[in-house]
């Protein structure tokens, strides 16, 4: 006889099985019906689920895993420090020695994030997935230091933020994006205010709102933080350019969030939204890019060069318009 | 699907390694000039690990490179800070405060792009004193 969820939840109350065995049991009953993994925590067969105090073996597991998880974060650490007093001994090496020592740690704490993410060990993939995201930027900071780089730290951080936009695609946690956006602001502080750069803050928080609709199911809140933001920035940086330049950004901006916010709250109406987020970032894209080419030349050139890009894109859209839209409603689904 | 995953977890780390692999090539390959520095501004020459210097153009050599005298000051501009020791640096600022000293940076430079290399005092690499 096939198992049924209801069964899992019977075995669950029951406590003859543990909450972790629970989730685990589903994933795998989801997966045989659909091909494919399910948020662990969003699927609850109807009816109302007796909370169940957690057990002693996940406990012990969480005690081991945060002990663990200190002890990486000692030895790091603790390398870190050695390398800083001993400054004077490295000196001697080529540079790209140096920075070779911090990338060899990088790709190490890359690859077993991935060994953790094949092997379903979500806490462990998440802790090597951060203590990636902090090596990136104490790479940044290697390689600065080693070939005497002026980088100011707003734009150190703005290249830490886009180095670490690929390890939001495995997080399934708010923590990496969570430091993702305070970075970002961090790198936007202090230009924030310049018009041109307020509008391409806009842009970055809206792609970065797109990056995390395809991270996976746990960043709505995330996604919705850097919608808001994005739409603020935008809106803000148009009203403050002169001589009536943002005119054409606000019009149509309000075009577009009108029609993705009557886009109704079904499947279908998801993926209209989506489509609609994805035509706004490259129509901010474009007209960002007039706006730093003000020479009529310039423009021309851009607009042949950006005509040419829209027709591609078309055709690519065109020829894979099903696979797209299914994409979308996969990750839709997904949630 | 595990070689676009891998591939895109990879990402940051072959950017970074481009990154690295590109000025590690510059520095070995690009022609060298001399030029010689000042502090920044004294009250503020150091910043943590690294020296905030100026170069002293008046005392320039312009007849490096193919410059013909004429110094490409505007390639310059962004380049401002050498990171040394932090045990080293309240000396090194005192030498550089100083001026009793020959003060000059080797750098990298090529098609207006400039790394600084190394550090001399009195014509030796500063860690060497």
């Amino acid at each position: 006889m096939k198992t049924t969820p209801e069964d899992l939840l019977r075995l669950r109350n029951e406590g003859l099985l543990s909450e972790e065995e629970y989730y685990d049991a589903l994933d795998k009953l989801d997966e045989e019906a659909n091909g494919k993994v399910r948020s662990p925590r969003s699927y609850e067969p109807s009816g109302s689920v007796k909370r169940v105090p957690m057990d002693p073996e996940r406990i012990r597991k969480r005690i081991i895993f945060s002990v663990a998880l200190l002890g990486i974060f000692s030895v790091l650490a603790g390398i870190g420090l050695i390398i800083a007093a001993n400054w004077k001994f490295f000196l001697g090496l080529p540079a790209i020695v140096k920075v070779s020592f911090g990338l060899g740690l990088l790709v190490i704490s890359l690859i077993t994030a991935f060994f953790f993410h094949q092997n379903k060990k979500k806490l462990w993939e998440e802790a090597f997935l951060f203590i990636s995201f902090l090596l990136i930027g104490g790479n940044i900071a290697l390689i600065q230091q080693s070939y005497h780089l002026s980088i100011s730290l707003q734009k150190g951080s703005l290249i830490w933020w886009l180095l670490s936009l690929p390890l939001l695609f495995f997080t399934r946690y708010k923590l990496l994006p969570l430091c993702s956006i305070a970075l970002l602001g961090f790198a936007v502080w202090d230009i924030i205010w310049e018009m041109n750069y307020m509008l391409l803050a806009g842009m970055m928080f809206l792609i970065m709102m797109l990056t995390h609709f395809f991270t996976g199911s746990k960043a709505k809140f995330i996604r919705q933080l850097a919608f808001i933001l994005g739409m603020f920035c935008l809106y803000v940086g148009d009203i403050g350019l002169s001589n009536g330049r943002g005119v054409l950004g606000i019009i149509t901006t309000t075009f577009f969030l009108i029609m993705m916010l009557s886009s109704p709250k079904t499947e279908d109406g998801a993926v209209r939204y989506y489509n609609y987020l994805f035509l706004l970032v490259a129509w901010r894209v474009f007209l960002l890019f007039c706006r730093a080419y003000y020479d009529l030349m310039n423009i021309g050139v851009a607009l042949v060069v950006f005509g040419l890009i829209l027709l591609a894109g078309a055709g690519f859209y065109t020829y894979y318009y099903k696979q797209i839209q299914d994409a979308i409603r996969g990750f839709i689904k997904h949630e | 699907m595990n070689k676009i995953k891998i591939f895109i977890l990879l990402l940051p780390f072959l950017c970074l390694c481009s990154w690295a692999m590109y000025y590690a090539n510059f520095v070995k390959h690009a022609p060298e000039v001399r030029l010689p520095i000042t502090g920044y501004d004294p009250r503020n020459l150091l910043s943590g690990h690294y020296i905030e210097f100026r170069i002293d153009w008046a005392k320039a050599n312009c007849n490096q490179l193919d410059w013909n005298g004429s110094c490409p000051r505007k390639d310059f501009d962004d380049v401002t800070r050498y990171y040394v020791p932090e045990s080293q640096a309240h000396e090194l600022e005192r030498i550089i405060n100083n001026r009793q000293f020959d003060t000059q940076v080797v750098f990298a430079y090529s098609k207006r792009l400039v790394v600084a290399k190394e550090l001399l005092i009195d014509g030796q690499p500063w860690y060497k004193r």
